[in-house]
């Protein structure tokens, strides 16, 4: 269902039509007298933004003329109705338009035939109406609380801006946005964790041994997102990295005294670990190892936490 | 048709007599004035007036999406930076897209002064407002700036809290879903 006014473009305090019969729909072509509609050719130009989804529902096929130069993957109209690259797209059914949740941006001049074959423009706008947050249809538009109003809506931002702005952060940076919101999730997860790369020479190796647990799981938000699993050492080096969280994985396995650990014991624990990882990634392009042991060590190394 | 408001306010050197003029309505429908040279800044002003060429005399050209004083702000940046040298079509990044790989090439720019000031706008609402105007315009360098500005404000946030409360987003993850993405966040932010 959608609610909202349509206002003229060219003069906003002229209300065209309102919630009860806006858009698309017999009435609403009635009052405006579109005899092209008839013929089922309208021409429409477009200016919106991206932001959460809005439907106008209904409509038979119609014509969308793009405008030479349209803003730049600003647009998402239709599902599977816009075409892009082309100059034309057609729709049918329902319109499926982003905008920003605070207001709607979309001017619509329509170019329509009148008796005689005269053409006549009519600039539309629909304002002041917002789309649900489950993409439904308008609401009747409201103006944002203020203090809304006071914060940035980063979350509406055009996507090309979004990762603009992504360049800037750091590892951390993202890491922090990324647990914000889960509208952030499929934008962040691919520029953290596309490719993964382990050094078990250095930093805590206990923690990067559940790491590949983690995403080994079914459970695990960025599985989907690794395309790159590399390790460049197998080795651990040094004493200090013989935790005792470490020594209680690969003890069993190792020299007893803990110091020099057995190279191969090491090795079979990550590609044991890693063997499991390896069937539950999806999109994993390629695996890198620096050393790869036999296959015959392969062996499952973490205690089950069952 | 609703009556426009005359801003006379030229913006740009106005002690040389021969700048050419061109006249921007704004979406609220205020005339500004701009010079054509300072329009060079605004991809697609320019695009537009080269292919089309120069309005004629009365015609003005629509900004159908920015206000008055998003525009003015625009164009008082544009202005400064009237002189610097243009990106070429090599420079310009296209949108990233999610199959980038990872944070390997984080930009560096330094903000000059002038900018600095420039970016001291009262409200974050603002700062958006001149964000989505220069990517509308297609003035890369006060995109790119902008872009830097909002980084920054992330960046003095430092945790997931603070960002929501700076931006008003709602936590919208279960407690199992933080857990899990704590855990894969340790890893992450594991020193090497």
């Amino acid at each position: 269902m959608v609610n909202g006014e349509l206002r003229s473009f060219s003069d906003p305090t002229r209300r065209l039509c309102g919630a009860e019969d806006f858009p698309f729909d017999d009435g609403w072509m009635r009052r405006l007298s579109l005899k092209a509609w008839r013929e089922k050719k309208v021409v429409f130009t477009w200016s919106l933004e991206w932001g959460r989804t809005a439907v106008m529902e209904g409509g038979p096929k119609a014509t969308w003329g793009r405008s030479k130069r349209p803003p730049k993957r600003r647009c998402r109209v239709g599902e599977g109705a816009f075409k892009a690259r082309t100059d034309e797209m057609v729709m049918e059914g329902e319109a499926f338009a982003t905008l920003p949740w605070w207001s709607v941006n979309l001017a619509v001049p329509v170019w329509y035939g009148e008796e005689g074959g005269k053409t006549l423009k009519e600039d539309l706008a629909l304002r002041t109406c917002h789309a649900d947050s489950d993409g439904g249809g308008l609401r009747q538009g409201l103006e944002p609380p203020a203090s809304v109003m006071q914060t940035f809506p980063i979350t509406s931002l055009p996507l090309e801006v979004f990762w603009a702005i992504l360049d800037y952060l750091s590892l951390h940076d993202l890491l922090s946005l990324y647990a914000v919101s889960k509208s952030f999730l499929h934008l962040i997860t691919p520029r953290v964790f596309s490719t993964i790369s382990f050094n078990l020479s250095r930093g805590d190796v206990y923690s990067k041994l559940l790491f590949l647990e983690s995403i080994s799981t079914s459970s695990s938000i960025i599985a989907s997102a690794v395309k790159t699993l590399r390790i460049d050492s197998l080795k651990i080096s040094h004493k200090d990295q013989v935790t005792d969280s470490v020594r209680e994985i690969i003890t069993s396995q190792t020299h007893e005294d803990g110091i020099e650990l057995d190279k191969e014991a090491v090795q079979a624990v990550i590609l044991g670990h890693l063997a499991l990882s390896l069937t539950k990634l999806r999109n994993l392009e390629t695996v890198k190892s620096a050393d790869l042991p036999r296959s015959d060590n392969m062996q499952p190394f973490l205690p089950s936490k069952a | 048709m609703a009556s426009k408001s005359q801003d006379t306010t030229v913006t740009g050197d106005t002690s040389k007599p021969e700048k050419k003029l061109i006249t921007l309505t704004s979406s609220d429908n205020v005339d500004i004035e701009v010079e054509r040279e300072v329009l060079q800044c605004f991809s697609l002003i320019k695009d537009m007036l080269d292919d089309l060429g120069d309005p004629e005399n009365g015609d003005t050209i629509p900004i159908a999406n920015v206000s008055a004083r998003v525009l003015k702000k625009v164009i008082e940046w544009c202005t400064h930076h009237r002189n610097d040298p243009r990106p070429s079509a090599d420079d310009k990044v296209e949108g990233r897209d999610e199959t980038t790989g990872p944070n390997t090439d984080r930009k560096k720019i330094e903000i000059s002064e002038w900018d600095q000031e420039f970016l001291k706008v009262d409200e974050q609402e603002m700062l958006f407002e001149i964000l989505l105007a220069a990517n509308y315009l297609d003035i890369k360098a006060l995109l790119d700036l902008c872009c830097m500005a909002v980084a920054n404000i992330v960046k003095a946030c430092v945790t997931p809290e603070k960002i929501r409360a700076k931006f008003g987003i709602e936590n919208d993850f279960t407690p199992e879903e933080e857990e899990q993405i704590r855990r894969e966040n340790e890893w992450a932010e594991q020193p090497e």
